[in-house]
């Protein structure tokens, strides 16, 4: 195993505090930042603390630097097994600063197990057998941006979703090291992000998965992503991968499993965090926590990823084109393409995925009838013969799962 | 009054803050370039476009109540968070509450309340919208060109000449004189001057979106072209309405196998610490032969 490389992003930013007084932070951000003489001490104020994305694309885009998140443009997703550098990042919290793979251990507790254990990385390493799965991620707020009225929080428009490789342990056989009850329900993770306020008591983040997503086999406690140690801000050196469900659930920087007698209750399990209405309701309605479910596999969808929207193409030539589709805990049994806003639809060649919730790959070529202005719409279908809609779907308060479809926009002349 | 009750607020929602042992910080945190990466959010809210200035430091329009959304709001988190988000008083109060309940945001009195909920919904207010938005500006091709003068075509293509044959001259000079790593050296250096002398009234550079000199960002009319050529290898070049009339010209520049040496996936030692000495923030490596690499662009002026 190679180290992961130390994370080069905070360290001297959030040191900075540590021999520097709040009047220094005015000093430093000079008088533009009114109030500064208010500063806590070991408050960073946000100029001085923006997380960097050293050593990805310089495509990716910037939602928000704190805490992180910065989305992949559709045609930066082309390849086929997404790379750590075009893998988008949504972070709660702060990551941790540096992480010790040497002295990283995992606990297992909560009440549905018989004995609590603690376990060291390498002990993880070399008690259980290791697997591989290519697993899609997605974000169950990807495409929140269309959303009307407007929903908080992260405006994702399509480029919250990857698909890399996972290596690691077996969730179900990580587990069996402290026995499971016979009562389990669910298992939550804990990891080590810090709470954007510097308070350290604070959980940024707790969800997991119910008892039987547990149980599959591509559910990964692992250590490796694309053959390489995991990188710092994908939750290096140990993360929770739960393929299909919302990327929420799928854990970073995981210090402990709680398996739990209930349906877990860690921050954003509950309210309306990764909730969606558990009934349809009109746009913009009030819906009260109880009448709020848990998502758990993503619904079904599709991304063109070459080429990229805003392409002048010559007339009198077919296009290529081609993408890829998943479907959360399903397969994609389908996807045609329209150029003319779904009037007609033509079937993509679509190809069978690697393994269990790994993104599959289309590829077709159009051919536009003369110049002008159109838009190339992918539209899926899983195994169950739900589509995309072409519209956005059910408005909720939160905005996620939107899975409309995707599409590019070409000039021919 | 206002001090007294945010420095109060701080200390109950900060209390647990402790700096965290980490080693001294680089001595000027403020002063690190930052990347060219676009940033969603930073042009002004649509339905001002343009009128209003906008604050460098956090993109927030500047306009009445800046200042206290600034200095309230981005203590804790990015400005970023709040220009990507729209929404009615109703929405922006929601915000509030919610983060003075969960999040250890302090109080605020009345008017300071009135006055930052006011600058939101005036500034980043709802967005009305159908069952589906429109394409974004950045996603859609560039707009239909008029009909072109062929003459002036000509004279973008022509102009571009002494700029491809200074470049490519003074790289195989220094490749045979030096080497791959000496040829590093020598486009560090004299690659900006050949762009400059080639400029005569026709104006002309080089543009990437995946950087390796910072000088090479786009002109603002090249930007979608440079980004719909990249799409489509059938194209020979394309053409956009200069903003002080004229015509802007670009056309495509594949990589060669020469260019492998220091633009590919398989790099010499040498080269690979020439390019991380000159260029820190390269974007510019594991290309193959035949790949888009940027454009040629040249400003030809109206008649």
């Amino acid at each position: 195993m190679t180290q992961p490389p130390r994370s080069r992003y905070h360290k001297g930013r959030r040191g900075f505090l540590a021999d520097s007084g709040a009047a220094a932070v005015g000093t430093v951000l000079g008088l533009s930042v009114p109030f500064a003489r208010h500063f806590p001490a070991g408050l960073v104020p946000v100029a001085l603390a923006a997380e960097g994305l050293a050593g990805k694309d310089p495509g990716l885009i910037t939602l928000n630097d704190r805490p992180l998140n910065a989305e992949v443009p559709a045609h930066l997703l082309d390849d086929e097994i997404t790379p750590a550098h075009r893998m988008f990042v949504r972070n709660n919290g702060i990551a941790p600063a540096t992480v010790d793979p040497a002295t990283w251990t995992l606990t297992i507790d909560g009440e549905a197990v018989n004995a609590p254990v603690t376990l060291t990385l390498q002990e993880l390493q070399k008690r259980f057998r290791a697997y591989t799965y290519q697993l899609t991620l997605e974000c169950g707020g990807n495409g929140r941006a269309e959303f009307r009225p407007n929903a908080k929080g992260n405006q994702w428009t399509t480029g919250a979703v990857s698909s890399a490789e996972w290596t690691g342990a077996r969730l179900r056989d990580v587990l069996q090291a402290a026995g499971v009850k016979p009562n389990a329900k669910y298992v939550g993770y804990y990891g080590a992000d810090t709470h954007l306020s510097g308070n350290k008591d604070k959980v940024v983040i707790s969800r997991g998965v119910p008892l039987a997503k547990a149980n599959q086999p591509e559910t990964l406690v692992a250590w490796a992503m694309n053959g390489e140690a995991i990188p710092a801000l994908h939750g290096a050196p140990l993360r929770l991968v739960a393929g299909g469900f919302p990327a929420s659930a799928s854990g970073k920087w995981l210090t402990r499993l709680a398996v739990r007698d209930r349906v877990h209750d860690g921050p954003k399990m509950e309210g309306h965090s990764y909730r969606v209405p558990c009934r349809p309701v009109a746009p913009g309605e009030d819906v009260p926590d109880e009448e709020m479910c848990i998502i758990e596999s993503m619904p079904v969808k599709s991304l063109i990823t070459f080429p990229g929207s805003g392409l002048v193409h010559p007339a009198g030539k077919p296009m290529s084109l081609r993408g890829h589709a998943w479907a959360g805990e399903l397969a994609v049994k389908q996807v045609e393409v329209s150029i003319d806003f779904g009037a007609t639809w033509q079937r993509a060649k679509l190809r069978k995925a690697k393994n269990r919730l790994a993104w599959q790959h289309f590829e077709t070529r159009v051919a536009f009838p003369e110049a002008g202005y159109y838009e190339v719409w992918a539209r899926a279908t899983d195994a169950r013969g739900q589509s995309q809609p072409m519209v956005v779907p059910g408005w909720n308060p939160k905005g996620y799962l939107n899975n409309a479809c995707h599409r590019i926009a070409v000039r021919v002349s | 009054m206002r001090g007294v009750l945010l420095g109060l607020g701080c200390l109950v929602a900060f209390s647990a803050c402790t700096p965290s042992a980490a080693p001294p910080p680089p001595p000027a945190v403020q002063a690190a370039p930052a990347p060219a990466r676009p940033v969603l959010g930073q042009a002004p809210p649509s339905d001002k476009a343009g009128a209003l200035p906008v604050d460098a430091d956090t993109g927030l329009v500047v306009a009445e109540g800046f200042e206290l959304v600034k200095g309230q709001c981005t203590v804790c988190h990015s400005a970023k968070l709040v220009i990507q988000n729209r929404g009615d008083e109703e929405h922006w109060v929601g915000l509030i509450r919610w983060m003075q309940k969960t999040q250890g945001l302090w109080p605020f009195d009345e008017k300071t309340e009135h006055t930052i909920v006011s600058y939101l919904a005036t500034h980043y207010g709802a967005e009305e919208g159908g069952r589906r938005p429109g394409l974004s500006a950045r996603l859609m091709p560039p707009p239909a060109p008029r009909p072109l003068d062929d003459a002036q075509v000509q004279k973008g293509k022509a102009a571009l000449g002494p700029l491809k044959q200074g470049l490519m001259g003074t790289l195989q000079k220094a490749i045979q004189a030096k080497g791959a790593a000496g040829a590093v050296d020598a486009c560090h250096l004299d690659a900006p001057k050949i762009a400059q002398a080639a400029s005569t009234t026709v104006k002309v550079g080089r543009a990437s979106e995946r950087l390796r000199n910072p000088g090479n960002t786009p002109p603002a009319w090249a930007a979608p072209l440079l980004r719909s050529l990249g799409q489509s290898r059938d194209v020979p070049y394309l053409t956009a309405d200069l903003p002080g009339g004229g015509l802007g010209y670009v056309e495509p520049i594949a990589v060669g196998p020469l260019c492998l040496q220091c633009h590919g996936t398989d790099l010499a030692p040498g080269v690979q610490a020439e390019l991380a000495a000159k260029y820190p923030d390269d974007h510019a490596t594991g290309y193959a032969a035949g790949d888009f690499r940027g454009v040629f662009w040249a400003e030809v002026p109206a008649g």
